[in-house]
């Protein structure tokens, strides 16, 4: 019960923050019809790649983007540097809770938003979706977009916790963010990918963030694909799910704040 | 308050007066101080300092790899070869990179000013606000970007056989400028709306963003048809002076450009002066 009170406070906090929202919104609606307008023009000169697909593919990512694209790492600032973070170390709820609810909202209002331009898009300008919909494929996909977003969001909170040890991480959030664009397929399909690269992208967490959660909603896909994906990505979790416990651990034992 | 107008309106003839150029010793004088204040902040956090170099650094790197993964499928885009656009990525880093150098982080600073109610020290100093608040900051650890841009355009032209002459360097000057004063005169006309709308203190966020569109030739727009209206000046800012080393510019795109830049530059002016009367501060 009262995650779900502090989930409808984050909510009503949020939503008086709508002309932001909005802005933010339309950052993550840019890109992916910027790529979108390069490649449509693009592809019909490279054979063997159709150019249905990679409309879905980047449309998908304005949802993708405003859903999965989890900024928890901006916190860190606020609650590490200028010692914040004292304030939930005395809260009856551990502090990754408190930042997985303040930051859910933000993500259901800008994941709407995508839903609602995608709708408009094919509502009003007649654009065509190669969607994929039975029991089993949103099953599936809703699966691997969950663990995408946890996956995502284990991945900010160690860029958050980091500031425990450097204090400023400008730069490590700046690194990371080149990365997760590059590897979660945002500027390129992994599949268009030089084979070297696609292979460490493919052995990395970041397609399972985002990657693979889009494509699962596009065109059919085999069940052992499903399967080998939903692995990889409950593995990863796992990984992850012991090292934020163990820098937790360790780095709130590094961390000092005055005067709170 | 330096408000002008009681209607709402600027004359003209006023509007150019308070453009600062009467009194340019004065804001040179100030600019110098401003600069050598920005060293002294700069050596007080150095470490801050490194991590800023690198990360500006990144993404200069970034728009390169996002260019070669683009081109990894077809080496000829737009009519534009594979060297060209390196080109272009290498212009797009030496023009943006010296607008993240001297505007952007002024933008972004002007968005929480103007939010938090803290224009008032501004307003109440001797000297023109759009000024201050436009160039009081300089971001140095984007300087390496910018050359970094300049040595990539360097082996670029190498690469392309291409030595521009004095009067191509002339006006890749000229344009480069004209690219500059535009950005930041479309910004700041943006950023004014925060003045009605503090919520939208993100909006800098989102013209930073915006700028992308210059990262790609012009010609990708062409087929967006009327919607390209909105777009054309954003554009041209890198396609054109990119053009003028490789000469392929036609003089007239030059010359828009040109009065593209001076007139957002004048509206910038007109709508600063006007949003000023509706700031309200927050009795600071």
């Amino acid at each position: 019960m009262r995650h779900w009170k502090i989930f409808i406070l984050n909510f009503e906090r949020v939503l008086e923050y709508r002309g932001t929202i909005f802005v933010w919104f339309l950052i993550s609606l840019f890109h992916p019809l910027l790529y979108l307008l390069f490649w449509v023009q693009v592809l019909p000169n490279i054979p063997s790649v159709g150019v249905f697909s990679i409309q879905t593919y980047y449309l998908l990512f304005i949802i993708a983007g405003g859903f999965l694209f989890i900024h928890v790492e901006s916190d860190s600032n606020e609650d590490i540097r200028q010692g914040g973070l004292s304030a939930f170390l005395l809260k009856p709820l551990s502090y990754f809770w408190f930042k997985f609810y303040s930051e859910l909202p933000w993500r259901l209002i800008q994941g709407f938003f995508g839903v609602i331009s995608i709708v408009s898009l094919v509502q009003f300008f007649g654009v065509s979706l190669a969607l994929h919909f039975n029991f089993t494929s949103i099953t599936i996909a809703l699966c691997t977009w969950i663990l995408g977003y946890f996956l995502m969001f284990y991945f900010k909170m160690f860029i958050l916790l980091s500031a425990l040890w450097f204090t400023d991480t400008g730069g490590l959030k700046q690194l990371t963010e080149v990365i997760v664009l590059i590897l979660c397929g945002f500027i390129v399909p992994i599949s268009f990918f030089p084979q070297w690269l696609k292979t460490v992208a493919l052995f990395s967490p970041f397609p399972y963030m985002i990657y693979f959660p889009v494509l699962f909603l596009m065109q059919g896909h085999e069940m052992t694909e499903w399967i080998k994906v939903l692995i990889f990505q409950l593995g990863w979790l796992c990984i992850f799910i012991g090292l934020y416990g163990y820098m937790w651990k360790k780095g709130i034992r590094t961390y000092t704040a005055l005067g709170q | 308050m330096d408000i002008c107008g009681k209607r709402g309106y600027v004359p003209i003839p006023r509007l150019v007066n308070s453009i600062p150029l009467v009194d340019m010793k004065k804001y040179l004088k100030i600019y110098q101080r401003l600069l050598s204040m920005n060293v002294s902040m700069l050596l007080a956090y150095t470490g801050n300092f490194m991590n800023s170099v690198f990360a500006s650094l990144l993404w200069c790197a970034f728009s390169f790899a996002s260019i070669l993964l683009l081109t990894s499928r077809s080496p000829d885009v737009f009519g534009w070869s594979r060297d060209e656009l390196m080109l272009l990525t290498a212009m797009y880093s030496v023009v943006v990179g010296f607008v993240h150098v001297f505007i952007t982080n002024n933008m972004f600073e002007m968005a929480h000013v103007i939010r938090f109610g803290r224009l008032d020290s501004i307003l109440l100093k001797p000297m023109d606000s759009q000024f201050m608040l436009s160039l009081k900051e300089v971001n140095y650890p984007t300087v390496p970007r910018v050359l970094t841009g300049c040595i990539l355009v360097v082996i670029f032209l190498f690469r392309l056989h291409i030595s521009p002459t004095i009067s191509d360097m002339g006006v890749l000057i000229l344009l480069s400028c004209a690219s500059i004063l535009f950005l930041y005169s479309f910004w700041f006309t943006v950023m004014v709306f925060t003045v009605y709308y503090p919520e939208l203190w993100n909006l800098i966020e989102l013209l930073v963003h915006f700028s992308d569109i210059a990262k790609y030739p012009g010609e990708m727009y062409h087929g967006l048809g009327q919607f390209i209206v909105f777009l054309f000046p954003l554009t041209l800012i890198v396609t054109l002076p990119t053009k003028a080393v490789l000469r392929s510019l036609h003089w007239s795109d030059g010359i828009i450009l040109v009065c593209f830049s001076i007139g957002f530059f004048l509206l910038s002016r007109i709508v600063w002066k006007h949003a000023l009367r509706s700031y309200t501060s927050a009795s600071s």
